[in-house]
């Protein structure tokens, strides 16, 4: 299986996701970058796709590129001015951060590179098989984890309600949480840190 | 008994948590449907319920009917189940302090119990867990319901800041546990936990290396391990104080008792790891207890505090890693095990206490936040000044409280499994620690009061019975360790 | 049966006077308040009282039941903690384990019977007693705190939970001697026995230390075997080392130094006679009948030990004789009717070292057992005495009583005789016992027996003088003053000149005049007392020594034996209180109108009258040893090393640390990303380390 022209799509395929995945973090407009997700998710399905893991390149596809995409988009457009505002990228610590996820990026690759992977050389069990493996693993080994996902998603919800519901008007603004420090305008410069 | 367990043995040993589960939805739907106005009731049913569970977590302890269930995802072992009773405690205590402090500020909305139950079943799930998928799912109940609980008072824009800090940041952990779950699985082929330890000492590759990393990381930041604590303090202030109380017990708790079965299983590789975790306890015992020194808020304070008493379990963690260095390094690591959970329930009685009595004192009509604020308490108020002093005493592990006998194990532990380094450092913090909570009884105690005489506190029936619970305990088990030795002991 | 019958039970001797503090510890104040003075007071007594008895009722009932176990060890472990039977762990560690448990055996149940029953008595007699006092309620909830105290201490089954009783009822001791803490004098005396009680209890607390270095436990007995005691007879430790004199000798002077700190035994008796600041029934209670007596009970339990070594053996008989002579020298110049039977305590618990110096515990217990009937007895009595003359304690103003309190007098009789040891009272038969074994010790036996005898003789000598005085002489106050002195404007006066005792019952009545009897609720406590006193010595007769035979396997074997025979003892010994008795009776009946021996100008200058009045000088020693002197150089240390030089290194070492703290605090911006930059950070170096150590590990 491992010919020439299934190397071609994988790195294709690869590429597109990582180029995507960088976009949607460059983005100036969180709009834009909900829509570089729709590359990234095709990508990693399509990478599902060259592993002959037909079910999950479907699923990826349904699901995330159908389904969690435009529940994205629709939150996004429907929140206040999300069209237009312009998240400023400029902060003296990207260097930081980029050296340090580079970092992580080469320990990660270089571990991965080292591990020796057992190949199997069987043809993969056909789409029919697949799905009923999956299928057994969820009300089988992995029962409670699957399960207990509900309560996960059941909190969720309720968050998403209490966050949601609209209360009352916001008291004064007092200044952000972080230890005092002697030079307080230098903290207030921006009402909440979240970035 | 005779034949392979069925369905109703496995469910019958999670019995506590559906009845948790039961509980919640209970609250969920009469709270819309059925007691719109009587708002009284969601404290009482929660309470019930909790108690219930608790009643038959004890039960099921006491008659040692721990064993794996669900196809071996969940190990409901004693440690399973001892950690499922602190954290039931934790959750009364908890609603008990939230009863009146939600309802004097406008918060008692019905979600507020529901989700608490939820965080504590979620808790419990990463205490039981035999499976890494179990533990992560376990997490994320937990950490979902804690994040929505920060925000939970929406006019004010401090708990909202808490609420998005701790999710992004708590999302961003999860995702190194995750990775690390997925490496940790692509190295042994296992997520049991069980199997896992039979299998790492021959999958000693670096990519096992690089997972357990990342498994230390994201129990790590749950568990407010240095470098992973900065959320702490910002999210224990600004989330409302009786979510803080909780938060503090419950998520210390379960990231414990998670980090004691994956390290546990991790023992035959301990040489990989051990030194993460001892330069990590190091990092977090010194500068957890030094942070806490500058802070002028008592629930800052408090968060550096918690950093602080992760550090001290931190070094449980690590002699958990002589476990199979013969007998001596057996011994150290039970030792570990139980002592570490005995300053759980230490921790969760004396964090929630000291919370407890800033939720009591806010009935007075403002908030007590600030060290200041407690100036000259013991002229006006003695007896909550008296509970207060108990809590730093024992926080401080200053004798004959609880935390101390806490301390004292995990010391003793450490020092039988020959981490010196480590015991010496949790000695000389431990002095570091006594200043900042000391601090807090010479304001109290000697000092004059600001004002000569504020408001009296509202009667609150659950601050009160919590903060006398939580001080009852602390005395109580620091005179008479070994009522709790019982129960602690189990965990061999 | 070899299980002991309603074990489950034991658990309520400690638990009900616990139940009695935590409620009046609570409630006591609020109720009196409630219910008003008089309602809400006896309510708060009562209670007080009953739940001593019902402990008392219950250690009845465990008594019986150790009767009827079979078996040569008539052993049991029981909990603490009612309704449960198994002892539950109190601290468990790693191989250091102590139970919250209980042992029950013959020598813990006598003590419990001897607490509870003569507590009991005193509780109610305090109840008349106290009755005017404002302090009311934390009169009881101390009296039954010290109740739990020493019931914790005597039914201990480890010498570390004794240890913590131990310490509980000198915490109660000191809370109740200086429970008018009003008076400075009052505070002077509860610090002074705290003081040098902490110089026992090092001794003691090292002595727990070599217990646990030698034996690897501190259980007395287990069911197994495995105790420290049970290793002590078996002569070999748990890990196998020998048990030899030399380790007996070392752990027997640490428990030794531990036991006169409590018992009051010479040099560390100070504390006691100054202990009478406190209310009368605390006097009688704890610096008399029981407290006091934990050091014999120390050394009974510890006896397989003690045995081990003849040289602990003969300090403690030393040490004991020599405190018995030392305080009966000092008990006949006092005047203060609550001194003399202070040092008469010290004299008498010197009887009782002596006794277990000898070798016979069983003896020692013996002594402790009557000696509490007459000496709560004569305490008591005392109290009553000075109720009748609204709080006078000098013997110098009292006389001619007899007819007046005749109660208060037959009842103080009946204590005299007891203690004099004229044959057939209680006093006689313990205190032959123990001179006869302390006859039978083989170096110096007889020179000891001789000393002994003199000090019989001493005894009855000042208990005489102390009847005399009180009441066969001629009346020596003015008895319409009484009343007329007892209150109005001049009452906080009259406190100040004769010490404040009884100050309460002075404002209980405070319009009657002159002497008057007690309170029935005084007086029953008293005639109980005085018929224990008369008869209480017949369990121990040589011809059917029930006690010591049912005390036998509390105890270790030792070598005791009588140094003279029976006959010949009670002759000796009721000849020298006769002696004692008769040369008081031809001094003091010439003399009945001053009730005095000596002139001022003689006792001035009379050195042998001079030398005892003084204490001997112990007392100034020690003040001018340690207080002045060691205060010196306390404060000169304190402006040198501690303001200087350590103050200094602290403030340093804060400084710093308050620096450190700051610059760290700047990291904490509140902005997430840097948040989540340094946790990508501590990410990578983590991950890094682990691989770092994975290959070095690797590569080895």
């Amino acid at each position: 299986m491992n010919t020439l022209p299934v190397q071609i799509a994988f790195y294709s395929l690869a590429a597109l996701t990582l180029i995507s995945a960088a976009y949607v973090v460059r983005a100036r407009s969180i709009i834009h970058a909900g829509f570089w997700l729709l590359p990234c998710f095709v990508g990693v399905a399509g990478l599902f796709a060259t592993l002959q893991a037909h079910f999950f390149f479907v699923a990826q596809l349904l699901i995330y590129a159908g389904a969690i995409l435009v529940l994205i988009l629709f939150a996004l457009m429907l929140t206040r001015d999300a069209m237009s505002l312009h998240v400023p990228l400029k902060s003296h610590l990207g260097i930081w951060a980029g050296l340090i996820s580079a970092g992580l990026g080469i320990s990660a690759s270089l571990v991965l590179a080292r591990q020796s992977w057992s190949v199997t050389t069987a043809h993969p069990a056909g789409p029919a098989r697949q799905a009923e493996a999956l299928g057994e693993a969820l009300i089988g080994l992995y029962a409670v984890p699957f399960e207990v996902a509900s309560l996960l998603l059941l909190s969720a919800l309720i968050g998403a309600v209490v966050l949601a519901k609209v209360e009352r008007a916001p008291a004064p603004e007092p200044p952000p949480l972080a230890d005092t420090l002697p030079e307080p305008e230098e903290t207030r410069k921006e009402p909440v840190g979240v970035e | 008994m005779p034949g392979s367990p069925t369905i109703w043995d496995d469910l019958t040993l999670i019995l506590p948590l559906i009845v948790l589960w039961i509980t919640s939805f209970v609250l969920l739907l009469g709270d819309v449907v059925v007691w719109k106005k009587n708002r009284d009731l969601n404290p009482i049913l929660a309470i019930v319920g909790t108690l219930i569970a608790l009643g038959i977590a004890v039960y099921q302890t006491i008659s040692l009917t721990g064993d794996k269930a669900f196809a071996r995802s969940l190990n409901m072992d004693a440690l399973a189940q001892v950690s499922m009773i602190a954290l039931l405690v934790t959750g009364l205590l908890a609603i008990l302090l939230a009863w009146t402090y939600l309802k004097n500020r406008g918060l008692e909305r019905g979600e507020y119990y529901p989700l608490m139950l939820l965080s504590v079943s979620g808790a419990a799930l990463m205490g039981a867990a035999n499976d890494l998928i179990v533990l992560f799912i376990g997490l994320e109940i937990l950490s979902f319901a804690l994040y929505v609980m920060a925000g939970f008072s929406r006019s004010d824009i401090r708990s909202e800041e808490a609420s998005i800090k701790y999710f992004l940041l708590g999302a961003f952990a999860s995702a190194f546990l995750l990775y690390g779950i997925a490496l940790v699985y692509g190295a042994t082929q296992t997520t049991q936990l069980s199997e896992l330890a039979s299998r790492v000492h021959s999958a000693q590759t670096p990519m096992l290396v690089a997972g357990i990393g990342l498994l230390i990381v994201g129990l790590g930041f749950k568990a407010a391990v240095i470098p992973f604590h900065q959320w702490t303090p910002d999210v224990y202030e600004g989330a409302p104080t009786s979510v803080t109380a909780y938060m503090a017990g419950a998520a210390k708790i379960a990231a414990f008792v998670a980090m004691l079965r994956v390290f546990d299983s991790l023992a035959p590789v301990s040489s990989v790891w051990l030194g993460a975790i001892q330069a990590l306890a190091v990092l977090t015992m010194v500068f957890g207890n030094l942070l806490a020194i500058a802070q002028t808020n008592v629930k800052r304070m408090l968060a550096y505090s918690s950093i602080a008493h992760a550090g001290y379990l931190m070094v449980a963690i690590a002699t958990l890693a002589h476990r199979l260095d013969g007998p001596r390094g057996a011994q150290a690591g039970e030792l570990a095990m139980t002592g570490s959970l005995f300053y759980l329930f230490a921790y969760t009685f004396m964090t929630l206490g000291a919370f407890g009595v800033l939720i009591y004192l806010s009935n007075r009509g403002k908030d007590y936040q600030q060290i200041e604020d407690l100036r000259g308490l013991v002229r006006h108020d003695p007896r909550t000044a008296y509970a207060m002093l108990f809590f730093m005493l024992s926080l401080g592990g200053i004798p004959p409280t609880m935390g101390f006998m806490g301390k004292w194990q995990i010391f003793y532990a450490a020092l039988s499994g020959g981490e010196i380094m480590l015991a010496i450092v949790m000695a000389l913090t431990s002095v570091m620690a006594a200043f900042y909570y000391l601090k807090i009884v010479y304001v109290m105690c000697f000092e004059e009061p600001r004002e000569a005489a504020p408001a009296p506190a509202q009667f609150s029936f659950g601050a009160s019975l919590s903060v006398l619970l939580s001080a009852a305990a602390t005395i109580l088990f620091g005179i008479m360790p070994g009522l709790l030795y019982t129960l602690t002991g189990l965990v061999r | 049966m070899h299980e002991l019958p309603s074990a489950n039970l034991v658990g309520l001797i400690t638990g009900l006077p616990l139940l009695g503090f935590l409620f009046h510890a609570f409630f006591g104040k609020l109720i009196i308040t409630r219910m008003g003075n008089a309602v809400g007071k006896r309510v708060v007594g009562g209670l007080a009282t009953a739940l001593v008895f019902a402990s008392f009722g219950v250690s009845l009932i465990i008594f019986s039941g150790l009767l009827s176990m079979e078996g040569e060890h008539k052993r049991a472990f029981a909990s603490l903690i009612p309704f449960l039977s198994k002892p539950v762990a109190w601290i468990d560690i790693a191989g250091f384990k102590a139970n919250f448990g209980a042992l029950v055996d013959p020598l813990s149940i006598l003590m419990c019977l001897i607490v509870t029953g003569i507590g009991g008595l005193i509780h109610l007699y305090a109840t008349g007693y106290m009755a005017a006092d404002k302090d009311y309620a934390r009169f009881f909830t101390y009296m039954n705190l010290f109740i739990f105290f020493m019931l914790v201490l005597v039914l201990a089954d480890n010498i570390l939970l004794m240890f913590v009783g131990w310490e509980g009822v000198g915490l109660c001791s000191y809370l109740l001697i200086s429970f008018w803490y009003e008076d400075t004098e009052n505070s002077k005396a509860g610090n002074k026995a705290f003081i040098v009680n902490r110089v026992g209890d090092v001794g003691y607390a090292l002595g727990i230390m070599a217990i646990f270095a030698f034996f690897g436990t501190l259980t007395f007995y287990t069911a197994d075997g495995k105790g420290f005691l049970d290793a002590a007879i078996a002569g070999k430790a748990a890990n196998g080392a020998d048990f030899t004199a030399e380790i007996a000798l070392v752990i027997g002077l640490l428990l030794f130094v531990g036991a006169c700190g409590k018992s009051a035994q010479f040099p560390l008796h100070v504390w006691l006679p100054d202990a009478m600041a406190g209310p009368t029934p605390v006097s009688a209670l704890i610096h008399a009948a029981t407290m006091v007596t934990a050091g014999v009970v120390m050394l009974t339990r510890m006896s397989p030990i003690i045995v081990k070594s003849e040289t602990v053996l003969l300090v403690v008989a030393v040490v004991g004789l020599f405190t018995a002579i030392f305080a009966a020298t000092i008990a006949l110049t006092q005047n203060d009717i609550k001194k003399v039977l202070a040092y008469s305590t010290v004299s008498q618990l010197g009887y009782m070292f002596l006794g277990c110096g000898a070798g016979a515990f069983g003896a020692g217990m013996f002594h402790v057992t009557t000696h509490a009937f007459f000496k709560a007895l004569l305490f008591l009595g005392a109290g009553s005495v000075i109720h009748a003359l609204h709080h006078e304690q000098d013997m110098r103003r009292m006389g001619g009583l007899s007819k007046k309190i005749k109660v208060t007098y037959l009842t103080m009789l009946a204590g005299w005789v007891a203690i004099c040891g004229i044959p057939p009272f209680a006093g006689f038969w313990s205190k032959d016992e123990i001179l006869g074994y302390a006859a039978g010790i083989h170096s110096f036996g007889m020179l000891i027996y001789a000393v002994g005898l003199i000090t019989a003789a001493l005894t009855a000598f000042y208990m005489s003088r102390l009847m005399w005085k009180t009441f066969w002489s001629d009346q020596r106050f003015d008895e319409a003053a009484l009343g007329a002195h007892g209150h109005g404007g001049d009452s906080h006066d009259a406190l100040h000149d004769h010490g404040n005792d009884a100050h309460s019952v002075h404002d209980a009545q405070p319009h009657s005049s002159g002497v008057k009897e007690s309170p029935p609720s005084m007086l029953v406590p008293l005639v109980i007392l005085a018929a224990l006193s008369v008869v209480g010595g017949f369990i121990g007769t040589p011809f059917n020594n029930f006690f010591e035979h049912f005390l036998e396997p509390s105890i270790a074997r030792s070598e005791a034996h009588h140094g003279v025979s029976f006959l010949t003892g009670a002759a000796l010994g009721t000849i020298a209180a006769a002696i004692g008795i008769a040369l008081a009776y031809t001094l003091y009946a010439k003399r009945r109108a001053t009730g005095e021996l000596l002139t001022e100008a003689q006792k001035a200058g009379n050195l042998l009258y001079q030398a005892p009045a003084n204490l001997w000088y112990v007392d100034r020693f020690f003040y001018d040893l340690f207080v002045i002197r060691g205060g010196n150089i306390a404060v000169a240390l304190w402006r040198v090393v501690d303001q200087n030089i350590i103050d200094g290194l602290v403030n340093a070492v804060a400084g710093i640390t308050g620096l450190f703290s700051e610059l760290f605090r700047r990291l904490q911006t509140g902005y997430i990303r840097a948040y989540a930059l340094s946790m990508l950070t501590g990410v990578v170096l983590v991950v890094i380390a682990l691989l770092w150590s994975a290959m070095r590990t690797m590569g080895k």
